[in-house]
């Protein structure tokens, strides 16, 4: 049973190697697991812009940056077009200035696709990007009075408020002109933002999958009304919109990742044990 | 002037926000039509701490300056380093802006891809972690790992092939989410209020001036 | 993105992940390029998004001149450099961007967490509502490090409070290996698709 002692001692990039590889053949070859859509947090995001008018006007705000891409972006990208399909109207703000161009980048790629299929996405009038505009929460406070004030009336991409037909119809930041906030947040500033100085406003959350357990707090106190958590959450709204994409196929890949986790542990104890056995011998 | 003032600075700009955000006809209380008082101090005082802006730069400098006038451990790469930073921040500002070609050629093809991939190899180092350091020797350590192993297969459709939630007890997921619903928002409910009372009481600590830290030793 | 962005990304891809071979001049190429463009990133934007607009809006077109009087102020922050006898003036905006920033949360930030404390206060009329209050408290009391310490009862719970958190913490540990894993995934699909062209 000595080689039972030796798991403990397996080269770090055996373990690196056998992850990737674990990784890499369920993407290349999707194995079909079923998704579960999960009732309790992905299910009311989505309701909640199947209740929208065409016309209304909802506040994205992108607080990630590129190393969240990969859980937020499906996320991000699955409700953006959910919006225009619907006709609903967004204005995207970004409290992390790292991932304000990406916010951006990845919308357009959303509304060209969609208006090669002849669903609206006009920049100015369906959604505008005001992006990133620096004084932290004291800014985003000052948003809710004079929001053309706060973001110099100026988008990310330097136009003038005055030239966007969507920004006439939002002056300043409140509940009567936004019909509720989805932000995609993957640490600070972030969700706090909005607890603080929005706690009556309708709060949805996209999470990376690491902030989820934190988040249920906030959605079991009714601070959120729903959540789209991870990877997973992504997977889920795109089904729920009919539109598998990126995040569906990836997880698959999901399960096998987390087999070989759940595999390493078991084995790491094992060698663990009977080293520790063999050393009180 | 030099320690005395800024504390008495503080505490007056504390009160004066704290002010504007309890009593209402002083938040909407109007210079001139459809200007606040609020709003242009806030402006303001945002114009002003972004015009430290070079900070950065001037920090990173003198750092890998430094690194390179003494010849330390892989000083070429600080020199790489004051390259890129300055050409960077040259076509930024003067060549164009956030919007010039290469500016966002650059943005989408180096950066993006360098912060995802930087972040991405947690991946392997939450593998490697997990296989080295996760030991179970006690009733803590063997709860944490049941609760790990029950939250890993319900959030995967392989623990929904596994044991699906349409059956006892909704499977791994219904018990996944009943930990995350019920006893982890407790305790981080519980972990949220000792931290915010403890913040609190710095906050206020910085505000009455009895902490003084964030002034920096100047002198 | 172009077909030589793609190749300029990739490399970048690969040039990080054989750090997981062995540290290597390519990562640390790598690791100080990001260094360096989000340093200078942030500054274009901050100039662009801020200053340009409030200075030309404000202080020029409107003639608010206390713009100019605050970016002097702000101007200030560079003190830290200067000869040691000037760097005290640099705490000046300092104090007033502090202060500032104090006094919003000194006002907002306990509400959010009142509201939790209200939740937390349910009518005890389900199981689930009567363990929630149950693990808050034990949770609690583990935090209780000098007033009623001694006392046997609040041991006692501190510890069911310390097993409560575990349970936390294996959540968290279950949703850290899902999202690392997720961002993998994000740079092996563009690997795949987007450079090597393999459809998934």
């Amino acid at each position: 049973m000595k080689w039972l002692e030796k798991l403990d001692t397996i080269d770090p990039r055996w373990v690196y190697i056998i992850m990737a590889v674990s990784l890499v053949f369920p993407v290349l070859k999707p194995i079909g697991l079923a998704i579960t859509i999960d009732e309790t947090t992905t299910v009311p995001v989505f309701n909640w812009i199947e209740s929208l008018q065409p016309g209304d006007i909802v506040v994205g705000d992108v607080a990630f940056s590129g190393g969240s891409e990969g859980e937020l972006g499906p996320q991000l990208q699955s409700w953006f077009r959910h919006c225009m399909i619907k006709g609903v109207k967004v204005i995207m703000v970004a409290q992390w200035n790292t991932g304000e161009r990406l916010g951006y980048t990845l919308l357009e790629q959303v509304a060209n696709e969609l208006e090669a299929e002849g669903i609206s996405a006009e920049y100015g009038v369906d959604w505008v990007y005001v992006g990133y505009k620096p004084g932290g929460t004291t800014l985003w406070r000052q948003m809710q009075l004079d929001f053309w004030g706060a973001c110099a009336e100026t988008d990310m991409l330097g136009n003038s408020f005055q030239d966007l037909p969507l920004m006439h119809r939002f002056k300043k930041w409140d509940k009567e002109s936004s019909k509720g906030i989805m932000a995609f947040v993957a640490g600070s500033p972030g969700l706090p933002t909005y607890t603080t100085y929005f706690p009556d406003y309708e709060i949805y959350v996209g999470n990376v999958a690491v902030q989820v357990p934190g988040a249920m707090n906030t959605l079991r106190a009714g601070q959120i009304k729903g959540l789209l958590a991870g990877l997973p959450g992504g997977a889920q709204y795109e089904l729920l919109l009919n539109r598998p994409g990126r995040a569906v196929k990836l997880m698959d890949a999901q399960s096998m990742g987390h087999l070989w986790i759940m595999v390493l542990v078991v084995l790491g104890n094992i060698g663990f044990y009977m080293k520790s056995r063999a050393r009180d011998e | 002037m030099k320690r005395e003032v800024p504390i008495v600075l503080t505490f007056l700009m504390t009160l004066l926000r704290f002010c504007f955000e309890m009593l209402e006809p002083m938040l909407n209380y109007q210079i001139y039509e459809g200007v606040t008082l609020f709003s242009r101090i806030s402006f303001s005082v945002t114009f002003m701490y972004c015009m430290g802006l070079f900070m950065g730069l001037i920090n990173l400098t003198r750092v890998h300056g430094n690194t390179i006038r003494r010849r330390r451990e892989h000083w070429i790469y600080s020199v790489w380093l004051l390259i890129v930073m300055y050409g960077y921040a040259i076509l930024g500002l003067f060549f164009g802006g956030m919007e010039s070609k290469p500016f966002t050629w650059i943005y989408d093809a180096i950066i993006v891809p360098l912060d995802s991939t930087m972040f991405s190899m947690l991946a392997f180092f939450i593998a490697s972690s997990a296989y080295r350091a996760f030991r179970i020797r006690n009733l803590e350590s063997i709860i944490m790992m049941v609760v790990a192993f029950v939250v890993m297969l319900g959030n995967v459709s392989l623990g929904e092939v596994i044991w699906s939630s349409e059956s006892f007890l909704g499977g791994f997921k219904g018990i996944k989410d009943w930990f995350l619903a019920i006893p982890n928002a407790a305790s981080q409910r519980a972990i949220g209020i000792g931290i915010f009372l403890g913040s609190y009481a710095a906050i206020l600590r910085v505000a009455l001036g009895l902490e003084k830290r964030y002034l920096g030793s100047l002198d | 993105m172009t077909r030589v962005q793609i190749w300029v990304a990739a490399l970048c891809t690969l040039a990080c992940y054989s750090y997981l071979i062995k540290e290597n001049p390519a990562y640390r190429i790598a690791e100080y390029t990001l260094v360096a463009l989000y340093t200078s990133y942030n500054i274009t934007r901050l100039f662009h998004s801020y200053i340009k607009p409030y200075f030309i809006n404000y202080a020029l077109e409107e003639k608010q001149y206390y713009y100019i009087v605050m970016g002097v102020l702000g101007l200030l922050l560079y003190a830290r450099y200067a000869p040691p006898q000037y760097r005290w003036l640099a705490r000046y905006p300092i104090a007033l961007q502090v202060g500032w920033g104090l006094g919003g949360s000194i006002a907002r930030s306990p509400r959010p967490v009142f509201t939790q404390v209200a939740d937390a206060m349910r009518p005890l009329d389900s199981v689930n509502n009567i363990v929630f209050f149950v693990c808050f408290l034990a949770v609690m009391s583990y935090f209780f490090f000098t007033v009623g310490k001694e006392s046997k009862f609040i041991q006692g719970s501190g510890r069911i409070g310390r097993y409560i958190m575990m349970i936390g913490f294996g959540t968290a540990f279950g949703n850290t290996v899902q999202g690392r894993i997720s961002l993998f995934l994000n740079r092996l699909s563009f690997l795949l698709t987007d450079w090597m062209g393999i459809s998934i």
